[in-house]
């Protein structure tokens, strides 16, 4: 497999605060790859650094071998890399079917006129389970509907890497199953997945590859079992002497 | 989804409007077709202003610019002569020109600051006009030549008004459309998603200007005298916003009903209460803000008015188990 994403040495600093310090990650194609870490670690100015909305201090991204910091939000998601957001941020007075007609509209390589948008918003909202809710305003959704809506909406964007911050925080076991089997759906289409997320469990089931940041620097790297495993790990999350949940006997 | 036109139950319902307005100035009530006039070029305003107002969600409280600008061209180029149709010609691209400018460094701001920003341009072009005597006569006016036009003027500002309707029903089904929308929403995440937010921005208001200039143009030709007070004063700002935000900002019916209300309503308070009605104006923004937040569209009676004429899309051909109505569409 190839890289298609690669973040070299970026480094940002929020005034003082070093955000993120140096840090190195390479995601192949077609995986799911997990960036795990404390809260305050870095994790979603990492992704505003990747989808373009921030311009790191230092470093560079690469996206399929081309050099794509600070090209700005709107050309990175035309180039090929959605996200979604920590907070949700769905267009809350349009319908499900509009804000997901937004990404296929605007975000794709090559602009669609309206019609086609929205068919190809439908199939996108009908492949993460909300077509009974095309016409009811974003606002009107549940948490875990939100979150299916932004997935929709990026996807719209036909993307070949997807980027998902938390997306089963917050959620009940049964949503958290439902968002968990639509990361699946996306992985099985071939897109590649970057997913922020807290919730062990569903990093060791879905991941291929996990990334850990502390206090914006990176501690390890590799795949989700020797990740658990690996000692500045534990350290980060349960101070020393303790094991991971899942770590200690996978 | 935004609403689809019932074409058939719209045409039905026009048809017997459009009758009344092609036979009205032979009803031998020129009291009406003079309102009718008024209220035209009023309309086209408030639905020209909820453009970038109400779907784009940037209260452009400088909207009487493009008015202003649009009256003095024209009056200008008459005065030198002109045809008619080159001086509307002209105040159109006056309007959209000054507005592609403007737009650069007003849309640098936000919220209140770009209301602010708006309003500020008002009394710009009031000072302005006030103290180029040489070219707009300054404080006492612009006469331009007298003739009875109200027959022409009236047909022409109801052609603009439903011109100025359609446009902005079409804009906002138009992809373009989404775009501003999405901007109003969140114009942060809209800029991710790839929505050209700066060009859109400044195409809106542009588009918003055309009519206002057009609007202003006609009113001069048939009014036949502007001062810079008459169309750059405190009321000829405020009004149209009022107007879409009594009717419901951001909705096609919106500003057409608050339009109606407040004219009709001018009419009342100029003869009752000749200084007090810009004070009406401030009641009833602060009565919509409390007790009426969406303004009369929003409401259940207009609601179920429009929805004789509107439908929700959703998908055709689809029927799915659990589809919920939602709330109704409005745009």
């Amino acid at each position: 497999m190839t890289h298609i994403l690669q973040c070299q040495d970026v480094s940002h600093n929020f005034g003082k605060l070093p955000a993120l310090s140096g840090v190195t990650l390479r995601v192949r194609e077609g995986e799911v790859f997990g960036v795990i870490g404390p809260n305050g670690a870095g994790k979603t100015t990492l992704f505003n650094i990747i989808s373009g909305a921030v311009c790191p201090d230092r470093g560079h991204i690469s996206f399929r071998g081309n050099d794509i910091t600070g090209l700005g939000s709107g050309r990175v998601c035309r180039l090929g890399i959605a996200r979604t957001y920590q907070l949700v941020r769905p267009f809350p007075s349009l319908t499900v079917m509009e804000n997901a007609m937004v990404g296929a509209c605007f975000g794709r390589s090559s602009s669609l006129p309206r019609r086609e948008a929205a068919a190809c918003a439908l199939d996108e909202v009908k492949f993460v389970g909300l077509a009974g809710r095309v016409d009811s305003p974003a606002e009107s959704l549940t948490l875990a509907e939100k979150r299916l809506l932004e997935i929709a909406r990026a996807l719209a964007t036909d993307p070949a890497v997807i980027l998902l911050d938390e997306v089963v925080s917050g959620l009940i076991p049964r949503e958290s199953a439902r968002l968990l089997d639509v990361v699946r759906g996306i992985q099985a289409r071939g897109i590649t997945v970057i997913m922020i997320e807290h919730v062990m469990r569903a990093v060791m089931e879905l991941c291929q590859s996990v990334c850990v940041l502390n206090f914006g620097r990176r501690i390890a790297c590799g795949s989700p079992a020797e990740v658990v495993a690996h000692p500045e790990v534990i350290e980060a999350y349960l101070g020393p002497g303790e094991s991971l949940p899942g770590g200690a006997d996978a | 989804m935004t609403g689809k036109i019932r074409v058939g139950r719209a045409m039905a319902a026009l048809f017997p409007l459009a009758v009344v307005l092609l036979i009205l100035p032979w009803l031998s009530v020129p009291y009406l077709t003079v309102w009718m006039f008024l209220f035209s070029i009023s309309l086209t305003l408030a639905v020209s202003y909820d453009i970038v107002g109400g779907y784009m969600g940037y209260m452009n409280l400088g909207h009487a610019v493009f008015f202003g600008l649009g009256a003095y061209t024209t009056g200008l180029a008459l005065n030198q002569g002109a045809h008619l149709s080159l001086s509307l010609c002209c105040a159109g691209l006056v309007a959209a020109t000054f507005a592609a400018l403007a737009g650069f460094p007003l849309f640098r701001l936000r919220g209140p600051y770009f209301a602010l920003g708006t309003f500020g341009l008002v009394g710009l072009m009031e000072v302005l006009c006030r103290n180029l005597r040489d070219i707009t006569g300054g404080a006492g006016g612009l006469s331009t030549p007298a003739g009875d036009h109200s027959v022409a003027a009236y047909f022409l500002s109801v052609a603009l008004a439903a011109g100025t309707i359609l446009l902005s029903g079409a804009l906002v089904r138009s992809r373009f459309g989404l775009g501003i929308l999405s901007i109003r929403e969140d114009e942060e995440a809209s800029r991710a998603f790839g929505t050209p937010v700066t060009l859109y921005k400044n195409l809106a208001l542009v588009v918003s200007a055309v009519p206002a200039g057009l609007a202003g143009g006609i009113y001069v030709w048939n009014v036949t005298y502007i001062s810079p007070s008459s169309v750059f004063g405190l009321e000829t700002a405020l009004s149209p916003i009022v107007m879409a935000l009594l009717g419901g900002t951001g909705t096609l019916f919106g500003p057409i009903a608050g339009a109606f209300v407040l004219t009709a309503l001018q009419e009342v308070l100029w003869t009752k209460m000749p200084y007090l009605h810009l004070t009406m104006y401030g009641i009833i923004m602060i009565v919509v803000g409390l007790f009426m937040p969406g303004g009369l569209a929003r409401t259940a009676f207009f609601r179920s008015m429009a929805r004789l004429f509107l439908r929700d899309t959703g998908v055709e051909g689809e029927d799915h188990p659990h589809r919920d109505k939602g709330p109704f569409r409005l745009r």
